[in-house]
């Protein structure tokens, strides 16, 4: 981009790429904006791809379900890696995310181990909310 | 933006600059309104800039990114929320990005006010630090004319005259996103037009949403002072110190270390207990470059950041390439040491140098863009008989000597003329 008037034509999209690692065969969702872009029993690490609008907010989902806890004790999933544009927010920003789960255990974490969803909510465009969440200053406007 | 000591007012605070007070009535506190200058005189300037040319103006900025040092240009860009290392998504996500687009279709002109100002209060000042000028140090000023410097002091400064003060006051009183203030001496807890616009700012109501910065000389504590600044959102707290050793004393002149020491500490302590930011403000230059390593110590140990505004340029004559390489070899180790025993966990740019999370962090890169530059920066070891020329004519007239607090540097200084 040499000047102003060709932002017009950069990608105005965003990658979002997530990155599961199955412990035992955990059923799970996940969502990207309500689009339910997986749900498999896993059985090996999964990466899933999907693109948002640079301008979106995005909402973000993994839900472990049908874990039986008498039978299938470590049966987990890991979220080993998130990235949005190629830079990575979790596992570094996992304390963002809210995990609502049948344990009541809402402990910052990318490991699932309980029936329930976690979420990382970025209700602003992207930029602005890493700009927050780096601690980068304050925005002009 | 910015309006210097004569009232004119300037695009950028890091604009390359001569050290001189540009004085220019058609861009003057006297003749344009702040407003109308942001507004539209500026459009010329937001015009190149957005046909994606880099003025002239802009060079220190560009000088400071080569050496990895945090520019003005990178600081002013984060605050619309564009990082240089994603730079095209970051200003299309800009919160200003209607600001930008409307600025495109109108000439660069916008209907915004300034929510950032530097406000150049004038050059009085009870030091005469051996690198500065009469535009920012009375006293120097006074002593240039008597020893044939300069001719004439320079002029008053706009803010002696209260009603372009209540003219600038209003204009910030009308500026609704109105946010941070940076006051400039001079010294500013001694210079009257900085606790008239500080009073007239909480008189306004004005001081809750803002932020105001400013450097102390670490002479003088103001406790008056000190009482209007507590009542502001919060402060940005400059210290200005060379080296945390005797040659601070020479090149700050006439500083006394004991006092320097203990007003640092007395500001460190007060930042602390009011939730400023506190840093320290240096300005390197060939005679303190080889004891800097004691000021970052110093900010270390406090968790303390450090500014330093640009490499500095003016006078030329105390630039650190005036150093010739073995002296630079020298700086270069003391610092180099300093580092390796202070080592940090990340190595990820900072460019929020406000950030006091990441103050040990900051430090060292701070430190990383001198020893860049003591091992980069351009010879100019050619400069050595003006500044030895230099030292001596002040030294005539202080009647103390450079060699008392730098007795390493005699060698070179003798064979240049001392």
């Amino acid at each position: 981009m040499k000047n102003y008037s060709e932002l017009t034509d950069i990608d105005q999209s965003l990658s979002i790429c997530i990155e599961l690692t199955p412990v035992g065969q955990p059923d799970c969702w996940i969502r990207v904006n309500h689009d339910l872009i997986g749900y498999t029993a896993l059985s090996e690490d999964i990466r899933l791809d999907y693109q948002v609008g640079l301008m979106d907010n995005i909402v973000i989902s993994v839900e472990l379900r049908n874990k039986h806890y008498t039978t299938e004790y470590e049966t987990a999933v890991i979220i080993k890696r998130l990235s949005i544009d190629n830079i990575e927010i979790i596992p570094q920003y996992d304390y963002l995310a809210d995990y609502v789960n049948d344990h009541d255990n809402n402990n910052p974490t990318h490991y699932l181990g309980f029936n329930g969803k976690w979420t990382l909510t970025i209700d602003r465009p992207f930029y602005q909310w890493l700009h927050q969440v780096q601690n980068q200053g304050w925005l002009i406007g | 933006m910015r309006i210097n000591n004569s009232g004119t007012y300037e695009s950028c605070r890091w604009a390359v600059n001569d050290g001189l007070t540009r004085v220019d009535f058609d861009r003057n506190i006297k003749t344009v309104a702040p407003q109308d200058y942001f507004q539209n005189h500026m459009a010329q300037l937001r015009t190149e800039l957005l046909a994606g040319q880099s003025p002239d103006m802009c060079q220190n900025c560009l000088v400071m990114e080569q050496h990895g040092k945090i520019s003005g240009r990178q600081r002013q860009l984060l605050k619309a929320g564009v990082q240089t290392q994603w730079f095209e998504k970051s200003l299309a996500s800009s919160p200003l990005r209607e600001d930008f687009d409307y600025s495109a279709v109108n000439q660069g002109q916008t209907d915004r006010m300034p929510v950032d100002w530097q406000i150049d209060l004038g050059n009085y000042c009870n030091s005469a630090c051996v690198f500065c000028s009469p535009e920012s140090s009375s006293r120097i000023a006074t002593e240039f004319k008597r020893l044939g410097l300069i001719d004439a002091l320079p002029p008053a400064s706009w803010c002696d005259d209260p009603e372009l003060v209540d003219q600038f006051v209003s204009t910030l009183v009308a500026s609704s996103d109105l946010h941070y203030l940076h006051f400039i001496g001079g010294e500013t807890l001694i210079t009257p037009g900085f606790k008239t616009i500080l009073t007239a700012l909480v008189s306004a109501g004005l001081a809750p949403k803002v932020t105001v910065g400013f450097t102390t000389n670490l002479t003088v504590w103001s406790q008056d002072i000190v009482d209007l600044l507590v009542q502001f959102k919060q402060i940005n707290l400059g210290m200005s110190v060379e080296a945390l050793t005797p040659v601070n004393d020479y090149v700050r002149y006439p500083g006394k270390l004991d006092t320097t020491q203990h007003l640092l500490d007395q500001w460190v302590k007060l930042a602390q207990a009011q939730g400023w930011l506190a840093q320290l403000r240096i300005t390197p230059t060939c005679l303190t470059v080889h004891e800097l390593f004691t000021v970052y110590d110093y900010a270390w140990q406090h968790g303390v950041a450090i500014e330093s505004c640009n490499f500095l340029t003016e006078p030329p004559f105390m630039r650190i390439g005036v150093l010739p390489a073995e002296y630079r070899t020298q700086a270069y180790d003391n610092l180099s040491q300093w580092l390796e025993a202070h080592p940090v966990t990340t190595t990820d740019q900072i460019v929020n140098t406000r950030n006091p999370n990441l103050a040990r962090q900051q430090i060292h890169q701070d430190a990383c863009s001198y020893l860049d530059f003591l091992s980069t920066a351009p010879d100019e070891s050619w400069r050595l008989p003006d500044l030895v020329a230099y030292l001596k004519l002040l030294e005539s007239n202080r009647k103390n000597s450079v060699l008392t607090y730098l007795p390493q540097y005699e060698k070179l200084f003798r064979t240049h003329g001392y």
